[in-house]
């Protein structure tokens, strides 16, 4: 019979000590499989896994990971004795931790508009220049102003877009200030698009 | 990194009064921050397209802002 850890609801380090104590039970060369419900646990044992030679397949079913292994003639010292440094582990083939940019005007900050105007500017052109970049930036009410053709907001914007970033520019904001024929960076995206783009990201940068 | 040579100002009421100058005057201008090997302060200046830049000088000349001309690699 197949052997199996079920890692279902635990949070990490948990997870891992599991599938290292259940490996050290079975024979070199046998297989087991770890089952996980928890995306960041998933890509965690994964990482542990493999630091451990244990040749991780993973499957996914429905909401469910499985892990197929298979005990190492001999596992890793060094990953079998710190299973904790590797949780939190950025999921693999991303160096971008998940953060999304949302602009909520085309001002940084409150206090004087000149100088929040001229900050964003700031903002934008250095956020292009960043190693880690967001994967989405939100756009809406006067936010969308930053999107205008010709600004250097935009140009900024536009090379994001060439680095993947998803830029997104509030629709229903567009038409309020009758400016879409001015849109010249971004997708004009819709609430819905919005709302779930905000409910996905692990980490919202407000500016 | 930008290698556009970089126009900073003492302040930074003298880069939004530049700014709106440019603006006047149809000069597209970029607002980026002050980079860490010249300033830590947070400061902004502004960088024109290279072609613009003549002509960007001698408008700031006229209405008597001082400024200096940083080109990247070189000592601030």
């Amino acid at each position: 019979m197949m052997h199996t850890v079920d890692t279902k609801g635990h949070l990490c380090p948990e997870p891992l000590i599991m599938a290292r104590n259940a490996l050290r039970e079975i024979r070199e060369g046998e297989k087991m499989t770890v089952i996980s419900d928890n995306e960041i646990s998933f890509q965690n044992l994964m990482s542990f896994l493999e630091d451990l030679g244990a040749k991780p397949l993973a499957e996914k079913k429905e909401d469910l990971y499985f892990i197929e292994v298979t005990k190492p003639a001999e596992a890793s010292e060094t990953a079998d004795k710190n299973p904790e440094a590797y949780c939190n582990i950025p999921q693999q083939g991303d160096s971008r931790t998940n953060y999304i940019v949302v602009a909520r005007s085309s001002r940084m900050g409150e206090g004087d508009e000149e100088l929040g105007a001229l900050l964003i500017r700031g903002y934008f052109n250095a956020l292009k220049e960043m190693d880690v970049l967001p994967t989405h930036i939100i756009m809406y009410n006067g936010g969308v102003k930053l999107a205008v053709k010709d600004t250097d907001t935009a140009a900024a914007l536009a090379e994001l877009e060439d680095k993947d970033v998803s830029v997104l520019v509030c629709g229903t904001c567009v038409d309020y200030y009758q400016m879409k024929d001015r849109i010249g960076v971004g997708r004009i995206s819709n609430m819905y698009q919005i709302a779930t783009t905000l409910a996905e990201a692990q980490k919202v940068v407000y500016i | 990194m930008t290698k556009e040579p970089l126009l900073l100002f003492p302040n930074v009421h003298k880069v939004m009064t530049a700014d709106r100058i440019c603006k006047k005057n149809n000069i597209t201008t970029r607002v980026i921050p002050v980079p860490e090997e010249i300033s830590s302060e947070c400061g902004m200046c502004l960088v024109v397209a290279p072609a613009e830049m003549e002509r960007c000088v001698v408008v700031l000349e006229e209405q008597g802002l001082g400024f200096k001309i940083h080109k990247r690699g070189e000592d601030a």
